[in-house]
């Protein structure tokens, strides 16, 4: 049969049986809408999860947490890292695309500021931070050069309460001014740039902000801080203090968010973090690395990857990806059983319609042999009033979960509070995923209408055509 | 040669030997341009036979060649081609598809055809007129009497200009006058149009506008004549 007449026959027979057929695939389309739903749900978690969240694109390598090194360390022999010869045989291992040491601040920090933002100074009575090669994060700044180490910059010029200095430097003093510190005199210098993580936003906008009446700050954040100044203590915090070293207030310039930086903390040039290291905690801790972190080329290389950086004597830290994804997927897998069980229950009333049908129609069906058709068009008639239908309801139920998922998008946006990572858009319609269900919705239709399709071919004209219309 | 040759044709119904014999031994031959009346009662064998003269049914013992070509050798789309090319076929029970208007009733069996039929409309037309219902073509049959109906199933069997007619019970479900209207159109398009027709019937009135009858009786042909048919004023 040609297909154009096979198109006019499926078209003109669907219309005769449109009120049994709608019946039959509200079950489909309304298959098809959760399955899309739910996946496009699962993508756009998954998205968050392990896009923003948990990056499942890099593993952070630490040294063991029960070794000889950190037993040492414990009893005041240095601290455990990863040293630079480690770190050029983990850029060799096949799978990894990048490698970023890190060197954590060895020694305790506390500062404030924000004034410009929040009208008034926030402290921070433990700052946590570390280094970074300029390199890794100069493609997330508007200026890159910004991210330096700028201390051969400054002017050094002297200065006091009286004396201040230009604009763009800041006076530091020798020691922490306070009630017991003498009169002294200090050095005119330039802030050290900082860079933040956009984590570190999030968890100040979803936790710390409304926890203290403060305005989040995330878009505002992103378009105007860059340039706020933070006091820094170092070497003094509300812990304690440094080991070594006199307490002194630097200042600090933020230039950017660098999905780089560290995760709770501030980022500094790796330079900086080195001579501060060596200064406030010794000559090992401005040689070691406290981790590296290690981009691999595709996730699925995370096992061949693992096994290099352990025969290094090294360990990736469990960051909780791995179980995340994990989990994320077995919701998926659950959501999608019982959306994959709703099509296929429709696909069986669909299978039941058409021997209903057929039934119904065995003299006509044996007409048609009479006047010409083969089995095989027989066939294809059946086949094609499926195909027609799995469209249909394929694409009603695509369009149904868009609807669903915009309206969810929207009663998201406007009735949940914020929270850290909150989405702008929950749902991910891939194109893969979109062709994916549909093929899914199309094909669950032929497959229910295989058995009818093959029993209609198999009518014996003679006897169907006992009966008559 | 003649058109069909059937030579010592059993149909058994149910698979083991004592199966019911709907066709018993049947030998006989049929030549192009007859009209022949196949009378007999009901469960003599008479529509068994016809359905194995259109290839309905090939699950037979025996021969049967149409045109010299045997129709049980025939693979499934030969078998249709033949059906589609040689053979028209009109049912006591009509076979419309009550939601479709006349004219697409009428112009079924072109969408079997392994090419576009040329001038489709114009020919659908066409056989509408020459059954009597061109003014009919956008009605659905349940709008039409009976006899209409027949008419319009006459013209879907005439759509593809098959010269062979085979035709099971065609005035059984009409009264006296409309069977009798039919008849005499099968009559004219046999006699005008050289088609060659077999007419199954149980009514012996129908066999009038016929130049053969043969009368089954168990699956077996008890009679075979020829005879002049009757006039149409004596009918």
């Amino acid at each position: 049969m040609r297909a154009r007449a096979l198109a006019d026959l499926v078209a003109r027979d669907l219309a005769r049986s449109l009120r049994t057929f709608s019946m039959a695939t509200v079950g489909i389309t309304l298959g098809v809408a959760t399955l899309a739903f739910f996946l496009a749900l699962s993508a756009g978690m998954k998205e968050v999860v392990l896009g923003r969240i948990f990056p499942l694109d890099r593993v952070e390598v630490i040294p063991p947490e029960t070794s000889v090194g950190s037993v040492l360390s414990v009893l005041g022999a240095g601290p455990a890292g990863v040293d630079p010869a480690q770190v050029e045989a983990l850029r060799r291992v096949p799978g990894v695309r990048r490698v970023l040491p890190r060197m954590r601040f060895a020694f305790p920090t506390s500062g404030r500021g924000g004034r410009a933002i929040f009208g008034r100074d926030v402290g921070a009575g433990e700052i946590p931070a570390d280094g970074v090669d300029p390199s890794l994060v100069a493609a997330d700044l508007e200026d890159p050069r910004a991210f330096r180490d700028n201390d051969g910059e400054s002017s050094r010029r002297a200065c006091n309460a009286s004396t201040p200095c230009d604009r763009g430097e800041f006076c530091v003093y020798p020691q922490i001014p306070g009630a017991n510190v003498p009169p002294q005199m200090g050095q005119c210098t330039l802030p050290v740039p900082v860079v933040v993580s956009p984590y570190l936003v999030e968890m100040f906008d979803g936790v710390i902000a409304p926890s203290h009446h403060l305005p989040r700050i995330g878009a505002l954040l992103l378009r105007r801080a860059e340039g706020l100044i933070l006091e820094w203590d170092l070497g003094r915090a509300g812990l304690g203090g440094a080991r070594q070293g006199t307490p002194r207030r630097v200042y600090a310039k933020l230039v950017g968010i660098s999905r780089h930086a560290m995760d709770l903390g501030i980022t500094v040039p790796l330079d900086v973090a080195r001579r501060w290291n060596r200064e406030y905690a010794g000559e090992a801790a401005a040689r070691q690395f406290s981790s590296v972190v290690v981009y691999l080329r595709d996730p699925s290389e995370l096992t061949q990857v693992g096994g290099a950086v352990r025969a290094q004597g090294l360990e990736i830290r469990t960051s909780g990806a791995e179980q995340m994804g994990l989990l994320v997927t077995a919701i998926t897998v659950i959501l999608t059983l019982a959306s994959v069980i709703t099509v296929l229950v429709a696909a069986l009333n669909i299978a039941h319609v058409f021997l209903t049908l057929i039934a119904e129609r065995r003299g006509e069906i044996g007409l048609m042999r009479a006047l010409g058709a083969r089995q095989r068009d027989v066939r294809a008639l059946i086949l094609g009033q499926a195909v027609a239908l799995g469209v249909i309801a394929s694409t009603a139920g695509l369009a149904l979960a868009r609807l669903a998922a915009a309206i969810a998008n929207h009663l998201a946006a406007t009735r949940l509070p914020p929270f850290p990572f909150k989405p702008d858009v929950w749902f991910v319609f891939s194109p893969s995923l979109v062709g994916g269900v549909f093929a899914f919705g199309v094909g669950a239709c032929v497959l229910s209408s295989l058995v009818p399709a093959s029993r209609a071919a198999k009518v014996e004209p003679a006897a169907a055509l006992s009966g008559g219309v | 040669m003649a058109l069909y040759e059937l030579r010592n044709v059993t149909r058994r119904y149910g698979a083991s030997a004592g199966g019911r014999v709907a066709l018993d031994g049947v030998s006989l031959t049929l030549d192009r341009g007859e009209l022949v009346a196949i009378l007999g009662t009901s469960g003599s064998g008479k529509s068994t036979l016809l359905h194995v003269l259109g290839a309905l049914d090939r699950d037979y013992t025996g021969e049967v060649l149409l045109d010299g070509r045997e129709l049980r050798a025939l693979r499934d789309d030969e078998a249709a081609a033949l059906r589609q090319t040689t053979l028209g076929f009109v049912f006591q029970g009509f076979h419309l598809v009550p939601s479709w208007t006349v004219r697409q009733n009428v112009a079924l069996p072109a969408s079997f055809a392994p090419s576009p039929v040329p001038d489709l409309a114009a020919r659908v037309d066409a056989v509408l007129e020459r059954v009597g219902l061109a003014q009919r073509g956008d009605d659905l049959p349940t709008a039409l009497s009976g006899g209409q109906r027949q008419r319009v199933a006459i013209a879907r069997a005439l759509l593809l200009r098959a010269p062979v007619l085979l035709c099971d019970e065609p005035t059984g479900s009409l009264d006296h006058d409309t069977g009798n209207a039919i008849l005499a159109l099968f009559e004219s398009l046999h006699r005008e149009e050289g088609l060659t027709v077999i007419l199954v019937t149980h009514e012996a009135r129908a066999t009038a506008i016929a130049h053969r009858v043969l009368r089954l009786e168990d699956g077996r042909i008890v009679e075979d004549r020829t005879q002049t048919p009757t006039p149409p004023e004596a009918r």
